[in-house]
């Protein structure tokens, strides 16, 4: 089975939509026992990224309602995910839709997480927010340790 | 009939942010609007005052789906401002980055956002999940070697970053394209199972006599160069764009109309490529086309569908001969020396014409920039087919007025915007 797999997802140049994009490219460079990627958060391309994985950390930019810089941890398969900022639709979130199109596809992972950071500003050329970026560096420092505590815990044949 | 207006609040399956109204008097349509918030205007400002090279970057985050159009239109008018000429190992490595994007944008529109109108679901979810679902992942499979394609030549899927003004920065050499050739050989199988499903779809009995315009080659399916033709009888180089298309702020909305000067609305992407195009398909492609029915005479926008199949039918041919006659270029790049200039570029994204204009100081600063999407292109023509498809069926409940309203705005594809879904339609009977 192949690595965890960290996907940011996110709009850069769209001030606190680049959230999750920096995550992944703030990761990115050191092996560290788990891969990344990055997208836009369109559900085909989170589904292509989830095939063959057991488990996938999706961090995201959101808009919730709480404090900017506040961090929300979904388990992605069994929660109700919070609004993503590029994809306001009928059909929710981009991961909510990669989701149920994994599920129909037989593709999804075994435990699949959405980590969504809370931004205030997702204008085209806004800078990010400074609690947002204290997010991102949030993120980057706990990502490791969770993907590697979860490693542990999954049981070897 | 009684007047009233049609609106839809929430349009899913299309890239980007909108509203759309149809307002009906007396039981006849008397204006549609579409109105949709488009990013290449704050692009071009952005551009304003930056250096040339940054140029196919910063052009790239536009579009989601199309960067490596962006990026296309972009290098063409900055060598076109500096005199450059790219040799043509250069050239058909652009060329075999752009098959890549069109294969994976025509699968993603075509099969997960435009089918389900055909099918009568409300999204791609809901069709795998009634008997779809190794059609719909065969697509995606399909899409994820066209995302390959431009992950090897630009870098990365998303935003692709190894295109420069002058060439690439890295170039491939020759035996790195095998595993990319075995999958491109795999992908004709799957695209010609594709093109048949979607040709097996029930279309509405609808066309117009549009005024086509497209991107034409001598020598090729027009990608990314050639002239500017229309069936109107326009035969222009590039540079020559402003002279006979106008763009025209409307109350509406926050993008600009185009027109052709002494025509008006016109039509671009797949079935205008098709049209004016179609003798310059690779055989299989065209073999295909035949196969299901489908020439240069359609003018049935909601078979663009299937044109859209056949297109990549035809990325998926072109680049694996682009692949076979590859040779490594001396340089990834040929040399640029500044100037002062101004150069116009013209490619032909998957869903229409992209024209882009700069102007540059002698320090290759950026003093100008235009930017021209093919959806701004198309909006005066989406509106008229919405009031020439839609005006037998006011009589019909609200709700499929709407559905027919949504699927004939998705012939389009358009890519309204790349932040988020929103778009309203109001059907204001009075």
């Amino acid at each position: 089975m192949a690595r965890p797999l960290v996907i940011g997802v996110g709009m850069p140049m769209a001030g606190d939509d680049a959230a999750g994009r920096l995550v992944a490219q703030r990761l990115a460079g050191n092996d560290r026992g788990f891969d990344i990627a990055e997208c836009q958060g369109m559900a085909a391309d989170l589904v292509l990224l989830f095939e063959g994985r057991a488990r996938v950390l999706v961090v995201d930019a959101c808009r919730s309602g709480a404090a900017p810089g506040t961090l929300l941890r979904f388990d992605a398969i069994t929660g109700t995910l919070p609004a993503s900022p590029r994809a306001v639709s009928s059909h929710g979130s981009g991961v909510e839709e990669a989701i149920r199109l994994g599920r129909a596809l037989g593709v999804l992972p075994e435990r699949c997480d959405l980590w969504a950071i809370e931004g205030a500003d997702f204008s085209l050329g806004a800078a990010m927010t400074p609690a947002v970026s204290a997010a991102v560096e949030r993120c980057v420092a706990e990502i490791p340790a969770c993907l590697a505590a979860a490693e542990r815990a999954i049981p070897r044949p | 009939m009684a007047d009233k207006t049609i609106k839809v609040d929430l349009l899913a399956r299309v890239e980007g942010e909108g509203a759309f109204k149809v307002t009906v008097r007396d039981g006849r349509i008397v204006a549609t609007e579409f109105r949709i918030f488009e990013p290449p205007r704050f692009f071009e400002a952005f551009l304003r005052g930056r250096d040339f090279r940054e140029a196919p970057d910063i052009t790239a985050r536009i579009c989601g789906i199309c960067p490596v159009a962006y990026q296309m239109s972009s290098v063409q008018a900055m060598e076109m401002a500096l005199g450059v000429t790219v040799p043509q190992p250069i050239r058909d490595l652009r060329r075999m980055l752009y098959c890549g994007e069109w294969i994976e944008s025509h699968i993603l529109h075509a099969a997960m956002l435009h089918a389900p109108d055909f099918l009568g679901y409300a999204g791609a979810v809901e069709m795998a999940n009634d008997g779809h679902a190794d059609t719909v992942k065969l697509a995606l499979d399909l899409k994820k070697i066209g995302n390959d394609v431009v992950a090897f030549l630009g870098g990365r899927e998303i935003h692709p970053i190894n295109v420069r003004v002058g060439g690439f920065y890295k170039v491939p050499r020759r035996q790195d394209f095998a595993p990319l050739r075995e999958k491109l050989l795999r992908a004709g199988e799957m695209c010609e199972t594709f093109i048949d499903w979607t040709a097996s779809f029930d279309f509405p009995d609808k066309a117009r006599d549009y005024a086509l315009v497209s991107l034409r080659h001598p020598d090729e399916y027009p990608m990314g160069e050639g002239r500017i033709v229309s069936n109107r009888g326009l035969d222009i180089p590039v540079a020559e764009f402003g002279a006979h298309f106008t763009e025209d702020h409307v109350a509406q909305s926050n993008a600009l109309h185009c027109h052709m000067v002494g025509v008006g609305r016109y039509l671009v992407g797949p079935v205008a490529r098709f049209a004016l195009c179609f003798d310059q398909l690779p055989p299989r492609a065209k073999a295909a086309a035949g196969r299901v029915g489908i020439g240069p005479d359609c003018r049935n926008p909601y078979r663009s569908i299937t044109i859209r199949a056949v297109e990549a039918l035809c990325a998926i041919e072109e680049a694996l001969r682009l692949i076979e006659a590859y040779e490594e270029p001396g340089a990834p790049a040929v040399e640029v020396t500044l100037r002062a200039g101004t150069g116009m570029g013209a490619t032909e994204a998957p869903r229409g014409m992209l024209f882009h204009q700069y102007t540059l100081a002698d320090d290759g600063t950026i003093r100008t920039a235009q930017i021209v999407p093919p959806t701004s292109q198309n909006q005066p023509s989406i509106e008229e087919d919405l009031a020439q498809f839609i005006g037998d069926i006011l009589d019909r409940p609200e709700q499929e007025i709407r559905e027919l309203c949504e699927q004939t705005i998705r012939n389009y594809d358009p890519c309204i915007s790349c932040a988020t879904h929103f778009l309203n339609l109001t059907i204001d009977r009075g």
